[in-house]
């Protein structure tokens, strides 16, 4: 795997976080995810920003 | 925002640092995450209270991206039972309770969206306008208007590619190659969009 194709998996935290790989794509990045610990912390500080979007689309369920 | 707030530019501690008073994320635990590892202990009243305060947010995001809120109800108890028996695995160093529950809600509802896609093609044309513009939802009590504003506003400070890549992505439930199709933008460029507009947001919402 050249240097090119390592950039690249670390560019995907962004599209992991937000659940936009493909099921394949998410396998092979969760792979990488287990042995990178800069890409560990950047995943979760993405979905913590993420949850605030998530969060503002609250309703009130009927009771 | 937290004066504890780390710099990205800071060499990454080591996300299994016992350190656990040392400047992490999440550092302010709330009262949900403090219920939640309670959960993890198997106490049923701190479960309830929990349900009670996270049903709202569940349920929303499960309709904004399921569109059905037949199929939003379901997703929302699958959300409910996965917390019940998974809550063990909840680190509160790593992360809010509510981020983990939220997590777990959009992958569950993202999974179910594209299951069903499978069999019917999707109009990808119609859900992107669907999508973009389709902000509004209607906001019950004064803490959620205040989060609505606080993120509608931290929205306005990515650029357009950002905010449109980010909203058909996470609201719309597509993948990166269908935004990629959607907005006529290759794919290397969308990961990119999608990382930076994140960190922006990250930033602009003073998270971590």
């Amino acid at each position: 795997m050249g240097p090119t194709e390592e950039d690249d998996v670390h560019g995907l935290t962004g599209a992991y976080a937000l659940d936009a790989l493909d099921t394949g794509e998410r396998r092979v990045f969760e792979e990488h995810l287990a042995a990178c610990p800069s890409c560990t912390v950047e995943v979760e500080q993405l979905r913590e920003a993420i949850a605030r979007l998530g969060a503002a689309q609250e309703v009130t369920p009927r009771a | 925002m937290s004066p504890l707030r780390r710099r990205p530019a800071d060499p990454a501690v080591a996300p299994d640092t016992d350190d656990r008073d040392g400047p992490r994320a999440g550092d302010h635990r709330s009262e949900l995450d403090e219920l939640l590892v309670r959960v993890a202990g198997g106490d049923e009243h701190a479960f309830a209270e929990l349900y009670d305060r996270l049903a709202g947010p569940v349920l929303g995001l499960a309709r904004r991206v399921l569109r059905d809120p037949a199929q939003a109800e379901e997703v929302a108890q699958e959300v409910l039972v996965e917390l019940w028996r998974t809550a063990g695995r909840f680190d509160p160093q790593r992360g809010s309770a509510r981020g983990w529950v939220l997590t777990m809600t959009h992958r569950r509802a993202v999974d179910r969206v594209r299951s069903a896609q499978a069999s019917a093609d999707r109009d990808l044309a119609v859900g992107s306008r669907e999508h973009v513009t389709d902000y509004d939802v209607v906001s019950e009590t004064v803490t959620t208007r205040l989060e609505q504003e606080e993120v509608r506003q931290a929205l306005g400070e990515l650029t357009d590619l950002q905010r449109e890549a980010l909203t058909l992505a996470y609201y719309g439930g597509y993948t990166h190659r269908e935004v990629s199709e959607l907005l006529h933008v290759p794919l290397g460029t969308v990961k990119t969009r999608l990382r930076d507009g994140l960190l922006r947001l990250r930033d602009a919402l003073g998270v971590a």
